[in-house]
């Protein structure tokens, strides 16, 4: 009878222990396995959250620079005349000849093409461009005045907001605005808005009607230009007014798609105001930063400025986070590995009698500890077949079980808070976060090759203390 | 001999077996006091997470006194405000410097500028709606005594510099000095109009600290204010107990966008560390059970020996619910020094929770202790019953039958 047939028959000749064995080693296997899902699980959940945090960079014009630009631009045109978006007027006055300085938009804009160079930096997940408030005259509507104030200062006009994407806007992403019928303007929208629930009540607006404004400079004579209602918004609180006056008040304040406002002001080119870059993985904050800065562009017109205030206080604590799950994860792994080592030890001392019987009847010692070997070889392989084949159903109980949790709270949150107080915003649909807790074929290969190598050290290792000993001794000793 | 004096005996004669069990218990109960901790300080970590993710509710003061100071102070004193955000404007005039401004009207607004306050410019101005930007310096601190934050323009024109100070007087003839701490940009200066009073405009604009805007308008009231929570979860509760405190005709809106977004996946992070410390318990009482029954199938030669000569069944169950106890209570310490290696770790990763509490603190108590003691002693004496059940039901005759093994 070779090795694996004895092998064979004593694992079938005592089949309770065999089975006791096999159930420890599965369960520990399973238990290896959730950990090592769990941790993924985490990794993933912690990602999540970051991104709903989010960090970006924002690119605006430089002041200093401008100025500089201004200055030298005209000291070329040298008295009176246009070139490069900047003209000079002279103006008499009682006090002398005055030069006003104007500029176009040509001028002030950043620069689609740098703009865009730095939205392909890698690192960089979206990017968005606002223009500058712009006032424009309104047609077909009647805007939101102050009774009481005097409007005679005002420019009586509606501001209007072109974004590239409005849901990156500054005021949507910080939750002050959100959508209340319809939809936010996106890239491939053209003569569309969003309006505030204010000018829409006063003006029984809603979503498909047109709204018509024209150049707020000449509102006689200038063309009207036509944009297509696609959302009426709310805000949490009030905007905080661009400039003083009800032209810039938060209800007067209308999103656009990106080149509507310059069309409505009868200019030629837009005027970018703004550029915000999302980084994709706050993480990697200040290596995206330190990629966009070494963009060839020209950074003397720009400051790029940090917007990550909500990140940077908060990855402290993401990161505590993530240590916790890798720490949890080696504490089970490592105590895993000790049980299990410690399991076959257990297992071996129990048939000491049956190895010193094999010693003396001539069995080598190496064909005793291949025995073994096989034995256990073969239930370690039986019981990791089993918890390979339920760890992917117990990952999926688990996820259905946590989401489930999530719901239930969720209702009886909703419960809970129903007719006590009244929520006066539109309470946005809460998605509800599948939880991934995926085994993968990496862990279970992990898996394997760690419970085989545990086998065989731990037969390995015991067997050598009880074969050291001869067969006489080893029988003499009390089972 | 006693069931016990017999424990004790079997214990000191399987040395190597007793240790292996002790081990074992050990671990396991290590991993279990290990798994508890690590939950405990990854939920302290959920709560600070909520707490900044700024959930808060905003009240805008509907009359022209505004909200008062002590309302104000009454609502930060409430237990679920993390911190409050008070926010205020007035106008004032100059003290020695000129406003910027193309109207040439005589009337005082025109020579006036506006005073704003805040407790945090970092939230809940027009700094965090991006409407200006600093372009050099800092914001004033909360326990600034006396900094400002004024447009780039009146510096140019004045020659300001960081550190300067300016000096700003009210009608009544209070008047204070404050240090230039940054300078900021709007983006919109050039756009206003010509008509625009000096008042209005943005260069004319001055950022100062809430200490430095009481001393200037004493008895003054506050716009606006935004209590954040300590809990987003318990924000409408909180909103109910600020409408006893403020009147009616204070407007209130609840704000929780961001921790919305992330409130989700945060949640399950948590949930996920649950989880495992479950099944770290699960798998745990398993192996032990099993490792128990694999222990008493070794001794059933021995305990069909003792039925043969006359020990009662129950004798025996106490004998192996002792010697279990014991091995189980020795393992203790063991679990406890595990433990504590864990609890160690979890005081690099985080050290403000461990400064609050203490050692144990937040990671381990005493009842988290008692808990496992309790439980665990249950689940011992569980496994040992379920490992002890087959044997004890059977016939010693038959089991003295059966070859050895």
């Amino acid at each position: 009878m070779n090795v694996w047939e004895r092998a064979g028959r004593c694992v079938g000749r005592k089949p309770v222990k065999s089975l006791l064995l096999l159930l420890a080693v599965f369960v520990i296997s399973l238990f290896l396995l959730s950990g090592m899902a769990a941790g993924n699980a985490n990794v993933e959940n912690q990602d999540k959250t970051r991104r709903a945090v989010g960090a970006g960079l924002l690119l605006e014009a430089n002041e200093t620079d401008r100025q500089k630009r201004l200055n030298e631009i005209a000291e070329k045109i040298g008295g009176e005349g246009s070139r490069e978006g900047v003209t000079v007027e002279r103006i008499d006055t009682i006090y002398g000849p005055q030069f006003m300085v104007s500029t176009d938009n040509a001028f002030e804009t950043l620069r689609i093409d740098e703009v865009e160079k730095l939205a392909a930096v890698p690192g960089v997940g979206d990017y968005n461009i606002t223009t500058a408030v712009t006032v424009v005259n309104p047609v077909n509507f009647t805007r939101i005045e102050d009774p009481e104030t005097d409007q005679s200062r005002d420019l009586r006009g509606v501001s209007l907001i072109g974004s590239r994407d409005m849901a990156m806007d500054s005021n949507v992403l910080s939750g002050n605005v959100s959508i209340k019928e319809g939809r936010m303007v996106g890239r491939e929208d053209a003569d569309v808005c969003v309006v505030s629930e204010e000018l829409a009540a006063v003006n029984g607006w809603q979503v498909g009607d047109r709204m018509t404004v024209n150049d707020r400079h000449d509102p006689e004579h200038s063309a009207v230009r036509e944009a297509g209602i696609i959302g009426i918004y709310t805000v949490k609180e009030a905007m905080t007014p661009y400039m003083t006056g009800d032209t810039f008040r938060s209800e007067n304040v209308i999103f656009t798609d990106l080149r509507f406002p310059e069309k409505a002001q009868g200019e030629e080119s837009p005027l970018y105001e703004k550029a915000y870059f999302k980084v994709g993985d706050p993480e990697a904050y200040e290596e995206v930063k330190k990629r966009l800065q070494e963009t060839d562009i020209e950074w003397e017109r720009y400051d790029l400025i940090d917007n990550n205030g909500n990140y940077d206080t908060m990855s402290a604590n993401f990161n505590e986070l993530e240590r916790m799950s890798r720490l949890l994860a080696g504490v089970s792994a490592l105590v895993s590995f000790f049980v299990l080592f410690f399991l076959f030890v257990f297992w071996m001392k129990s048939r000491t009698p049956e190895i010193g019987i094999f010693l003396a009847m001539g069995v080598s010692k190496i064909e005793v500890v291949g025995q073994i070997l096989c034995e256990a070889g073969m239930i370690a392989a039986a019981a990791l077949l089993f918890s390979f084949a339920a760890a992917p159903k117990a990952s999926a109980w688990a996820a259905d079980r946590l989401v489930e949790q999530q719901v239930r709270q969720s209702q009886e949150e909703k419960e809970e808070d129903a007719g006590k107080v009244s929520f006066d915003f539109a309470e946005s649909e809460q998605e509800v976060t599948g939880v991934s807790v995926r085994i993968t074929g990496r862990m279970m290969l992990a898996d394997g090759a760690a419970v085989f190598a545990l086998t065989g050290f731990s037969v390995w290792a015991a067997g050598a203390v009880i074969l050291r000993k001869s067969p006489q001794e080893i029988l003499s000793e009390m089972s | 001999m006693k069931f016990y004096q017999l424990a004790f005996c079997c214990l000191r004669r399987k040395k190597g077996k007793t240790l292996l069990l002790f081990l074992i218990f050990t671990l396991v109960g290590g991993m279990i006091l290990g798994t508890s901790a690590i939950l405990k300080t990854a939920r302290e970590t959920e709560n600070s997470l909520r707490e900044k993710a700024g959930a808060k509710i905003l009240i805008e003061a509907d009359t022209e006194e505004g909200l008062s100071a002590e309302e104000i102070e009454t609502a930060a004193l409430l237990d679920g405000v993390a911190r409050v955000n008070r926010s205020a404007h007035h106008t004032a005039f100059p003290v020695d410097f000129p406003l910027l401004t193309k109207s040439e009207s005589q009337e005082e607004e025109n020579r006036r500028l506006t005073v704003f306050c805040y407790d945090d410019f970092e939230n809940d101005s027009p700094f965090s709606e991006q409407r200006y930007r600093l372009v050099a310096g800092d914001y004033p601190a909360a326990d600034t005594k006396g900094g400002a934050v004024v447009n780039f323009l009146p510096a140019q024109a004045n020659g300001w510099e960081i550190g300067d100070e300016i000096g700003l007087q009210t009608e009544d003839g209070v008047s204070i000095t404050v240090g230039i701490r940054g300078f900021f940009v709007s983006g919109s200066e050039r756009k206003q109009g010509d008509d625009t009073p000096a008042a209005d405009r943005l260069e004319n604009l001055v950022f100062i600290d809430a200490g430095a805007y009481r001393r200037l308008f004493p008895g003054g009231g506050y716009d606006k204010a935004a209590v954040y929570a300590k809990d987003p979860e318990k924000l409408a509760a909180l909103e109910v107990d600020l409408r006893k405190i403020f009147s009616d005709e204070a407007a209130m809106t609840t704000a929780d966008a961001l921790f919305r977004q992330m409130k989700a996946p945060l949640t399950q992070v948590v949930r996920v560390v649950g989880w495992m410390r479950a099944l770290a318990f699960l798998a745990g009482a398993s192996v032990v059970t099993i490792l128990l029954c694999l222990w008493m199938r070794a001794r059933k030669r021995e305990i069909a020996v003792l039925i043969g000569i006359g020990s009662g069944r129950g004798r025996i169950l106490c004998q192996a619910f002792l010697e279990a106890g014991i091995v189980f209570l020795s393992s203790l310490p063991g679990a406890c020094l595990a433990g504590s290696l864990v609890t160690k770790v979890l005081k690099n990763i985080r050290s403000d929770v461990w400064a609050e509490n203490g050692v144990w603190g937040a990671a381990l108590e005493a009842a988290d202790l008692l808990r496992f003691l309790g439980i665990g002693g249950v689940l011992a004496m569980m496994a040992v019953l379920i490992s002890l059940l087959p044997v004890l039901r059977a016939r010693p005759g038959d089991i003295l039958s059966r070859t050895e093994g």
